[in-house]
């Protein structure tokens, strides 16, 4: 299954070899990130590098960038070898890299995050801000990507910080841009943006390098693609002349169906109704503006929109993690508004979270004591709250190890130890045995490894079938699409719309962008 | 009796000359907190390197007849202190406020086992007038009554740490390398993909905090009290840490609250007959000197307590930093 | 992305089934850690304590002589820790409140929160018992001394409640409001104990005229010695009881060890407090109140220290009464630290970390009293007022364990050692990425080697000491000591140290070539308790692996 497919017809762009990257290798002891890997990206064309998660992307551009050094194999840039030991060698070659995660420093100035480390003026001179602003000035001019320099750039959208991003990368004079999955948190609208920036980028003679997982981008932007599996490379295509399936059986390795096999739902009594709910974010500003819906029992509702649209604090308010400055929640007939998370458990909801490491295990606690995290105190577990039953306990959890084939050598293992894959389905495996009535399931999937997730989605199905009111709320469409018996846009704050699961994919972006039902309609 | 008395003291310029020279006394171990602190560092050690730089001082100035060999020693040691607090912290990336506390015990013991082996036992003595640090009376400003005597009768070292309260906030705040220090405690990862030496940035201000602490021990020892004695830091520089935070690190709003702490322990000087230092002006009986003591951490406390809405610390400040990217 | 339907779910990462291997790795694991810790604890001490007393031995003296007053001083401290019943008895008596005092900053620790404050707590809730044994002196001892303990803890109790209150609904750091609070117990203490009839209203004075110093309590709130108790039930085993001052303090500190042991283990309590230390968020999630979670913890913590101040208080070195500088110069809290630290932050290791802490302890005050008598009858140079005074070992054991502790050395050292054998292992095998069972035994004996090899010497050095005095011997017996064998073993310890120094930066340097950016879960999975107590000590996310595209949790591969 491993074979190598290389389609390229000569004669086709026979621009110079912008970046070559020759068996380069990259392992850590027992680990292979990247092997024999090879790389041809030719001056002004945009290169799709694709791969699925763990496919080794990231680390590939990684030592290109040189933040990570390859345990060998060679890089030349422009025809000439080079040898890249940090970031700062990059970029006198002309790399510049954009991270997926942005690399800027929040209560700085945009300008001041533009110019860091090159400072006009060098080191050990005062800071020079009309200099920065000049110099700053005449890239917007070029480049037409619009910032304002004197903001604080913690307090810009996320569309506009990605630009501040891409003008730090223009500033220190990058030929060469790496963009890592740069459309995650952006809506189709405002991706379609980003690729008309990049194609005028192209215009003015750049070459640009773009990881991705996601097979519409590629299409839809790029020239080649290369394809990594599992730190090989096991495609090179161009275009123009392969398919979404093409691609995605590269990527995978095998015949891939893109939905999940479902009856149709069939919903039943009212299990959780949301009414008219206002909460403030993290600074205070209002993230939630008078969000109402409904969940019946056997369906699954499916929230789409870009993250940042509110769907964290909703999930919040609804699991009591979260102050609701107005409005109501209610689990069957039971008011649960403002309660705490302890009593929103007991009265029958589950939830798993989207932080998986951060609020949904406890690292450094073994599988045992994770399974019990948010129900230590019932009575299944504990003698009137306060003793630990630890036979139980341990019962329990290799109980649902059994069920859920979670691989670990023991119930006493540390769950830091475990794959995601495997920490999540711990989380799930929770949640879901503690038959609850309503199952609000955040980002389920997210950083896992595709056995764990259609394994995760079976069992969330089942649920449904099983009568259960799931409530999903996913970044990833295709999820959302393949899930929800419904699906309900939230575009700041609101929810804009409910839709069928076979609505558009047009349709769907527009009301993420927080264009109306009806302007929806008209466009569509 | 005791009222009016103190309302004497509020008003005279015996309370606000010890206040504003304590202050200075606190400001040099703030400072050096916050420049640590803002590239990312916890230093909770200030106490330890501010003792160390007061023994050493001392030790020196006796056997070198030299202030200003011993001024550099004691600068110089803080210096070394710090360099370890931050080898652990940066290097192994220890836990930052337990790497802390290690270097205060270890002052302690330090100078405990030292003191009686370079003293034969006997401990320091008072220092003669040559060997300690002077003031500076300026000429004709100094005579005005109370502005004069208060802010213009100062020990040279007072000078020295306005002098540097003044260089710390334009270098933080309008220069190249303060913004690249802010970077590196604010997002260490991006300062670093920025192609700045974060590494390098931390030890700088580390070990500028150490030296900072360590003439603040200097001043405290040769200056202030003009003894050396193992109690003498006090908590002084727990105290200097709780100005920073008060100050939400920043200079200015830090050498106010030092100032504020500063009065504190003015107030508990002047108003015991245990003195740290200097004269007991109002004679209070044994257990309500023991009271008055109380005052600067009592009032350090409410000073933490009562800030409104949680100071934000540099958002990296106290998490070791993993290289290597992703 | 597509989402794919697959035959089986696949997972890349296959661990061997589960057993009696495991169980006995499992163990291995949790035991080997904190050996290493003390040993390396142990080793440093002595390395570091021997150079500084060398070179700083007064007067012109030559190697040997250095040499010889060095290891005069430490042979005077195991002396004077284990060298005769009656020092074994002073040991005993001063591990108990250290043992206390360790559980208060451990429990602390395991939230997440730094007590500093330890000795502020044992100066309240010893001066609360002080004032509660005068001011109730008739009653008889079964009522008086558990009253006099329970004045303690809730003297502690409320001081540790204030930190917690502050840190919880203020966000005061608690690094600074716990020392500050200690200076205010320090002085509130003084100012109790230094008044006159008129300033305490309702209590009155509990001091003697002429001195500020307490009047002594009941006879009923002294802990009765262990001597006296053996003699009772066989007569005329210790022929001067007075003199062993091991007392049952002791056994309040065994409890205290059940006590905390039951807590964090049995309970939901400790459950949370565990999860509060390791990731707030999660606590949070679970429906954890961290905040009162935060209070109870220091509550908890400051009754324990509070209990060791009553145990201080009422026992044999004091003499049932204290003065107004008696807390300010006790040392314990801060010792509390690094028997915390030490001891791992676990029921047994607090115990054993303190038990030694307290050895070091009574052993200094020997090495202080008499080296410089001992040295000055061989080495002619040395002025007899020479002496190596007790901060050396504070200095010396405390900073080194500490900073052995916080710069997870020898989790590190481990680890370097573990990647090193698992690139090996891995160049044999290649795709595995596990270390058998086979070579963490190995790791495990060479700890169980090590720590026989230290106790060997202890012992050996005792004999050699010749001071395994009759029971009903007088005092004085312990100073007829032979040093020459003592002097060898030294050497031998010196050379070993050195070796295994040497040994360790290397590891490390190899361990850093290898690392080259995180690390897969897998190997540093070896260590688990160290690493947990990393986290808790170190409130950090335990894995080093950033978010990396989209949370991926391998985090190198992407």
């Amino acid at each position: 299954m491993q074979e190598l497919t290389e389609v390229q017809q000569p004669g086709v762009n026979e621009s110079p070899l912008a970046v070559e990257m020759r068996h380069v290798h990259k392992a850590w002891p027992g680990v292979v990130a990247n092997a024999d890997v090879n790389l041809e990206v030719r001056q002004g064309e945009i290169h799709a590098l694709v791969g699925e998660n763990g496919a080794g992307k990231t680390t590939l551009m990684n030592i290109l960038y040189g933040l990570i050094k390859p345990t060998s194999g060679e890089i030349a840039i422009d025809g000439r070898p080079a040898h890249i030991t940090g970031p700062r060698d990059a970029i006198r070659l002309g790399i510049g890299m954009v991270h997926q995660h942005f690399m800027l420093i929040p209560p700085l100035t945009v300008a001041e995050n533009i110019v860091l480390g090159y400072e006009p003026g060098g080191v050990f001179s005062r800071y020079q801000g009309q200099e920065a602003r000049n110099r700053i000035a005449a890239l917007i001019k070029q480049y037409g990507l619009h910032v304002d320099s004197d903001a604080i750039t913690g307090q810009l959208s996320v569309g506009q910080q990605q630009r501040v991003e891409i003008l730090k990368v223009l500033y220190r004079g990058a030929r060469i841009l790496i963009m890592d999955e740069p459309t995650g948190v952006l809506t189709p609208q405002e991706t379609d943006e980003l690729f008309v920036v990049l194609r005028g980028l192209v215009a003015q003679g750049k070459t640009i390098i773009f990881i991705t997982h996601k097979l519409r981008e590629v299409l839809a932007l790029s020239d080649r693609v290369t394809v990594l599996r599992r730190g090989r490379v096991v495609g090179n295509l161009i275009t123009r002349e392969t398919s979404q399936e093409e691609i995605a059986r590269l990527m995978v390795g095998r015949e891939v169906l893109l939905r999940v096999d479902k009856a149709p739902a069939k919903p039943g009594e009212l299990l959780l109704r949301v009414e008219h709910i206002t909460a403030d974010s993290e600074r205070g500003l209002a993230a939630l503006r008078g969000v109402s819906f409904e969940v019946r029992a056997g369906e699954i509702l499916g929230i789409a929109g870009v993250e940042g649209n509110g769907q964290s604090e909703l999930v919040e308010v609804i699991t009591g993690l979260r102050r609701a400055t107005g409005g109501k929640v209610q689990l069957g007939d039971q008011d649960i508004t403002n309660l705490s998370a302890q009593q929103v458990r007991r009265a029958g909801m589950a939830h798993i979270p989207e932080d998986r490491r951060g609020s949904g295990l406890v690292l450094g606690y073994s599988i045992d004591n994770n399974m019990i995290l948010g129900r230590q105190r019932w009575a299944l577990f504990s003698i009137k709250g306060i003793l630990l039953r630890l036979k139980q306990i341990v019962g329990w959890a290799v109980r649902l190890i059994r069920e859920f084939d979670i691989r670990a050598p023991g119930s006493s293992t540390l769950v830091k130890a475990l794959s995601g894959g495997n920490q999540q389905k711990i989380i799930v495996a929770r949640e879901l045995s503690s038959e609850p009535k309503v199952l609000v399931a955040s980002q389920p999937t997210r950083g896992v490894d595709i056995g764990a997730i259609e394994f995760i989605h079976r069992r969330l199905v089942a649920q449904r079938d099983a009568g259960v009111a799931i409530l999903l709320v996913s970044a990833e469409l295709d999820e959302i699409r393949s899930l929800s018996d419904r699906i309900a846009v939230m575009y700041e704050g609101r929810i804009v719309g409910i839709e069928p699961p076979e609505v558009s994919e047009e349709r769907l972006g527009l009301l993420m962008a927080g264009a109306s039902p009806q302007q929806a309609d008209a466009e569509s | 009796m005791f009222l009016s008395q103190l309302f004497q003291l509020f008003i005279s310029d015996n309370l606000w000359h010890p206040a504003l020279q304590f202050g200075a006394l606190l400001l040099l171990p703030a400072l050096g907190g916050v420049i640590s602190e803002r590239s990312g560092v916890t230093n909770i050690a200030m106490e330890g390197m501010m003792l160390t730089g007061a023994f050493f001082s001392a030790i020196i100035v006796l056997s070198t007849q030299s202030v200003i060999i011993a001024v550099l020693a004691a600068i110089l040691t803080g210096g070394i202190m710090a360099l370890v607090h931050a080898f652990f912290s940066i290097q192994f990336k220890a836990n930052q406020i337990v790497s802390g506390v290690a270097i205060n015990i270890a002052a302690l013991g330090l100078t405990g086992f030292l003191l009686p082996l370079f003293t034969n036992g006997n401990g320091v003595p008072a220092l003669p007038r040559p060997l300690t640090l002077p003031a500076l009376y300026i000429p004709g400003l100094s005579q005005i009554p109370f502005v004069g005597s208060v802010f213009l009768q100062q020990n040279v070292i007072f000078y020295v740490a306005i002098i540097i309260l003044l260089a710390m906030q334009y270098l933080l705040f309008h220069t190249n390398i303060g913004l690249r220090i802010r970077s590196v405690g604010e997002h260490p990862q991006a300062a670093d993909t920025a192609g700045i030496n974060v590494r390098l940035v931390r030890y700088c201000c580390v070990v500028t905090s150490g030296l900072l602490s360590g003439l603040a021990g200097a001043f405290l020892a040769l200056g202030v009290a003009q003894i050396f004695n193992p109690d003498i830091t006090e908590g002084a520089g727990f105290i200097a840490l709780a100005a920073m935070i008060f100050g939400k690190w920043k200079p200015w709003g830090t050498a106010l609250a030092c100032l504020i702490f500063g009065l504190g322990e003015a107030l508990q000087n002047r108003l015991s007959l245990l003195p740290l230092t200097g004269i007991g002006i109002i004679d209070t009986p044994l257990h309500e000197s023991s009271l008055v003591a109380m005052v600067p951490y009592l009032l350090t406390i409410l000073a933490l307590v009562g800030l409104v809405g949680r100071a934000t610390a540099p958002a990296a400040d106290g998490i070791p930093y993993e290289p290597g990217g992703e | 992305m597509a989402v794919p339907t697959l035959e089986r779910p696949a997972d890349h990462q296959e661990l061997p089934a589960p057993g009696f291997g495991e169980r006995a790795r499992q163990f291995a694991l949790r035991v080997t850690p904190s050996l290493s810790a003390i040993l390396v604890g142990i080793l440093m001490m002595t390395l570091i304590g021997s150079l500084l007393i060398m070179f700083t031995a007064p007067g012109a003296l030559g190697i040997s002589d250095r040499f010889y007053i060095t290891s005069s001083a430490y042979s005077l401290l195991l002396a004077g820790a284990f060298g005769g019943p009656v020092n074994i008895a002073d040991t005993l008596d001063k591990m108990a409140p250290l043992v206390l005092a360790g559980f208060s900053v451990a429990i602390a620790f395991r939230a997440g929160l730094f007590n500093i404050g330890a000795g502020g707590q044992i100066a309240i809730g010893g001066t609360l018992g002080v004032i509660v044994g005068i001011k109730f002196a008739s009653a008889p001892a079964w009522v008086l001394a558990p009253g006099v303990l329970l004045a303690g803890l809730v003297g502690g109790a409320i001081w540790g409640g204030i930190v917690g209150i502050l840190k919880a609904w203020r966000g005061a750091h608690e690094v600074v409001t716990t020392i500050m609070l200690n200076f205010v117990a320090y002085y509130l203490s003084a100012y109790l104990i230094e008044c006159t009839n008129d300033c305490l209203p309702g209590i009155g004075s509990i001091r003697v005229a002429s001195q500020p110093k307490t009047m002594q309590m009941g006879p009923g709130a002294a802990l009765p010695l262990l001597s006296h108790l053996i003699n009772q039930i066989h007569p005329g085993t210790f022929a001067d009881e007075g003199s062993y001052l091991a007392n049952v303090g002791l056994f309040i500190a065994l409890a205290g060890v059940v006590v905390y042991w039951f807590i964090m283990k049995r309970t939901t309590l400790g459950y949370e407090i565990r999860a509060v230390g390791q990731s707030q968020k999660a606590a949070r999630y679970a429906g954890i109140n961290v905040r009162r979670n935060i209070t109870v913890t220091m509550t908890i913590a400051g009754a324990f220290a509070g209990v060791a101040g009553a145990v201080i208080v009422m026992g044999p070195d004091l003499l049932q009464a204290i003065n107004d500088t008696t807390f300010k110069t006790d040392t314990t809290g801060f010792d509390a630290i690094s028997v915390s630290l030490l001891g791992l932050n676990g029921p047994i290791g607090v115990l054993l970390a303190g038990g030694l802490f307290a050895a070091l302890t009574q052993g200094a005050g020997l090495m202080q009293a008499d080296s410089g008598r001992l040295a000055s009858n061989a080495v002619a140079a040395l002025p007899s007022s020479y002496s190596v005074h007790v901060e050396l070992i504070q200095f010396a054991f405390q900073a080194l364990v500490l900073f052995v502790i916080a710069g997870q050395i020898i989790p590190q050292f481990r680890t370097s050692i573990v990647r090193l054998l698992g690139a090996l292992w891995a160049g044999v095998r290649s795709g595995m990425a596990r270390l058998p069972p086979l070579m963490l035994w190995s790791l495990a004996l060479v700890d169980v080697v090590a720590a026989g090899a230290f106790v060997g010497y202890v012992v050996v050095s005792l004999i050699s000491l010749q001071s395994v005095v009759p029971l009903d011997a007088p005092v004085g017996a312990i100073y007829s000591v032979d040093i020459d064998p003592l002097f060898t073993l030294l050497l031998l310890f010196y050379v070993a140290g050195i070796l295994i120094l040497l040994l360790t930066i290397g590891m490390w340097f190899i361990g850093r070539r290898l690392k080259q950016g995180s690390s897969p879960p897998l190997l540093v999975e070896a260590f688990p308790t160290a690493e947990t107590l990393a986290a808790t000590v170190t409130q950090t996310p335990l894995s080093s692996e950033p978010e990396a595209v989209g949370d991926d949790p391998s985090g190198s591969m992407s």
